[in-house]
């Protein structure tokens, strides 16, 4: 206290020369925040790899039925448990039909699984975890422990469920997915809101007049929104390692529908005669699992300001 | 009495005679809960009353923690006070709902202590100091461009900043994007909240130097806050002394610099570098000894009293009132007209002095 105020002498209080006026200078280049979180992006290697992976995986679900000859039930007792071959080029499995056709399948209902069921958790985790923190009080108290009652329940029970009401079927399973999904997003952002809503340029928005939904979702969840990311990039692969599982389990996507989970229990059997399709689905949930992990930490670090 | 001066003499801007604000007995005290024991209270303002005028600067001192940003907020409506009302220009503002302080929130409005914290990093400068006309529907889109590139210049940026970022941007020049943010609503009183106290020594004067500025030429009201005086000293037209949670003295700047009265002013004063080494030897230092104490549990009298090297019997058990002397207030048991009385033949001073010896 004493040095600044020793600093402080009243003759600091001069007009200044205008020539002075101005010799604050920019420090850093400009540039939007995305382009900047694009550059950081860039620069890391596993990131990209697993945005490469992410992207063909989408061109296959998307495309690959297209460009197939077969369909995915289309069963060939002449070519069955084929090697992959110039026509199979996966391979058959045991009913004959052909297991690049069922990936592409499987990717699709893998990847609508994962994004469909982590938009939904994004919408209602943020509101609800932002609503939570940013009221508080008694509020804030009774909504987290519904989301305590809600959480203490084991999610393979949703699941089951869900499919006992609904049939076994990617909507049953999206739904089971997604009741107890949002918890971690909620309680991500409810803290995260918790502590910016007392930073200064929450209360310089109050100040100036914004209403708690401006504040809340213009100033506080955008602040909040690298962790937001962070949270959705690991609830993509969450999903689509739930499904896999349950259809690996058999309570998921039922015959003769594809998914990569049911592939895979379809193969088990075959383990010791035709490792390879095994090999096939359980490359793909890895890799995409992996890929998506990937993706979701580099995008975490390159939305970080202070990775600069 | 006899030298307790009572005149008064403004050296900043005009002051034109019309109270702005008047500040009631105005109380916030924040509820601490300790597991499953009763609620603490912490008392952080406590019975607080002044009035601004238009066109005034009132400094607002105290050591850390003595609750300055409490009231700063409090008069603001970010906390809701405890108790007490806060009058502007006549208008009970006190328990306002959300939608009808609205338009007090154009004419009140603050400056933040911290430049990194009080700009939303997301946010582009343009879209910064836009923000509070488009809450207040002021202006259509074009034009409020043009008003952001106006305010920029006024604040000493230069227009074409609106796309940048402010973490582009320097302490000092993050500031006056705060001011500017500030000033797109034309504000008629603004509580500044240690704006200076994060910057470097260099850019503090040009800040303060802008704030004068902007002063003369729209005649706003200051609440200037920060924790020593020294720096309040310059800007304001009056002081007001804080002590854990108390107004304990206020009154016009130079007087108060002048001639303290508190025994806590006094000390505080002589705890500032002297410039002027001939007065630097004549000046005696009262050392504070002791830590401030805890708002939550605040000595029963006289919140000085711990640290009081003039405490009596009575500063123990009774709160001091606030005695005038002219324009000047000090709430403390040595000014009581009883004390007065029993010194008629002294003055002040002296005996101030004389008890120091001893
Ligand atoms: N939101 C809050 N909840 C509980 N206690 C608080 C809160 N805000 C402030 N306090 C307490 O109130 C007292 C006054 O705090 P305040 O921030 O107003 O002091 P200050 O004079 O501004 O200090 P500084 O110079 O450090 O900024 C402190 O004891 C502080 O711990
Ligand atoms: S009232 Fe008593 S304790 Fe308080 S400042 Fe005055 S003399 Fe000191
Ligand atoms: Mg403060």
């Amino acid at each position: 206290m004493d040095d600044t105020a020793e600093k402080l002498k009243s003759d600091w209080f001069l007009p200044i020369d205008p020539s002075e006026k101005n010799d604050e200078f920019i420090a850093v280049e400009s540039k939007s925040f995305l382009s900047e979180a694009w550059g950081r992006f860039k620069k890391n290697k596993r990131a990209v790899f697993g945005l490469i992976v992410v992207i063909f995986f989408i061109l296959l679900a998307v495309f690959g039925p297209l460009i197939s000859k077969f369909t995915y039930d289309e069963q060939n007792a002449d070519v069955l448990n084929v090697l992959p071959n110039p026509t199979y080029w996966l391979g058959t499995d045991k009913f004959g039909r052909d297991i690049f056709t069922r990936l592409c399948y499987g990717a699709r209902i893998s990847l609508f699984v994962g994004f469909v069921s982590a938009l939904i958790n994004l919408i209602i985790g943020v509101v609800y975890g932002g609503i939570s923190g940013y009221v508080g009080g008694k509020t804030d108290m009774i909504m987290m422990r519904t989301v305590d009652i809600i959480y203490a329940v084991p999610s393979m029970l949703y699941v089951i469920l869900i499919m006992l009401v609904l049939g076994a079927n990617v909507k049953s399973i999206l739904i089971g997915i997604c009741i107890p999904g949002w918890i971690g997003m909620a309680r991500q952002v409810r803290g995260q809101i918790i502590s910016l809503k007392e930073q200064e340029f929450a209360l310089a928005a109050l100040v100036l007049g914004a209403s708690s939904r401006r504040i809340l979702f213009k100033h506080l969840t955008i602040n909040a929104i690298g962790p937001i990311i962070v949270q959705l990039t690991f609830l993509v692969p969450q999903a689509i390692f739930t499904e896999a599982f349950l259809s690996f389990v058999g309570v998921g996507i039922s015959a003769p529908m594809a998914s990569w989970g049911s592939m895979a229990q379809d193969s088990r059997q075959l383990i010791t005669m035709y490792p390879i399709q095994l090999l096939w689905p359980t490359l793909a949930i890895c890799l995409t699992i992996f890929s998506l992990n990937f993706l979701g930490e580099g995008i975490g670090d390159a939305l970080n300001p202070k990775n600069r | 009495m006899k030298v307790i001066s009572q005149f008064l003499r403004f050296d900043g801007g005009d002051i034109i005679n019309e109270k702005l604000l008047e500040v009631k007995d105005v109380c916030k005290y924040f509820e601490v809960k300790r597991g499953y024991k009763e609620p603490q209270y912490v008392k952080a303002v406590n019975h607080v009353s002044f009035e601004i005028n238009k066109g005034e600067t009132l400094g607002l001192v105290g050591e850390s923690g003595c609750g300055k940003s409490s009231l700063g907020r409090t008069l603001l409506r970010i906390y809701e006070p405890t108790s007490g009302s806060i009058k502007y220009r006549g208008d009970e503002i006190t328990h306002l709902s959300k939608h009808r302080l609205l338009p007090y929130r154009k004419k009140i409005q603050m400056i933040f202590q911290d430049p990194y914290a009080s700009l939303n990093a997301r946010l582009t400068v343009g879209e910064i100091i836009a923000e509070p006309m488009v809450i207040h529907k002021m202006y259509n889109p074009k034009h409020r461009i043009e008003r952001v590139q106006e305010l920029l210049k006024t604040v000493g940026l230069k227009p074409d900043h609106i796309r940048r970022y402010p973490h582009e941007f320097s302490g000092g020049q993050r500031q006056r994007i705060g001011i500017a943010r500030t000033l797109a609503l034309d504000p008629e009183f603004i509580v500044c909240d240690e704006p200076i106290s994060a910057l470097d020594v260099s850019i503090q004067a040009q800040v303060i130097n802008l704030l004068e500025k902007i002063q003369a030429e729209r005649g706003i009201s200051y609440l200037f806050i920060a924790h020593d005086l020294g720096m309040v000293k310059h800007i304001s037209h009056r002081i007001g002394v804080m002590y854990l949670g108390h107004i304990v003295e206020m009154g016009p700047s130079n007087e108060i610099y002048r001639a303290p009265y508190h025994p806590y002013t006094k000390a505080l004063l002589s705890a500032e570098p002297i410039p002027d080494p001939k007065s630097a030897r004549t000046k005696k230092r009262i050392l504070l000894e002791g830590e401030i104490p805890s708002p939550i549990n605040p000595p029963k009298g006289c919140p000085f009293v711990t640290r009081c090297p003039y405490a009596m019997e009575d500063c123990q058990v009774a709160m001091p009132n606030s005695y005038k002397f002219g324009d000047r207030l000090v709430a403390c048991f040595l000014y009581s007209p009883r004390r007065l009385r029993q010194r008629e033949n002294f003055s002040i001073e002296p005996l101030l002095n004389k008890k120091q010896e001893d």
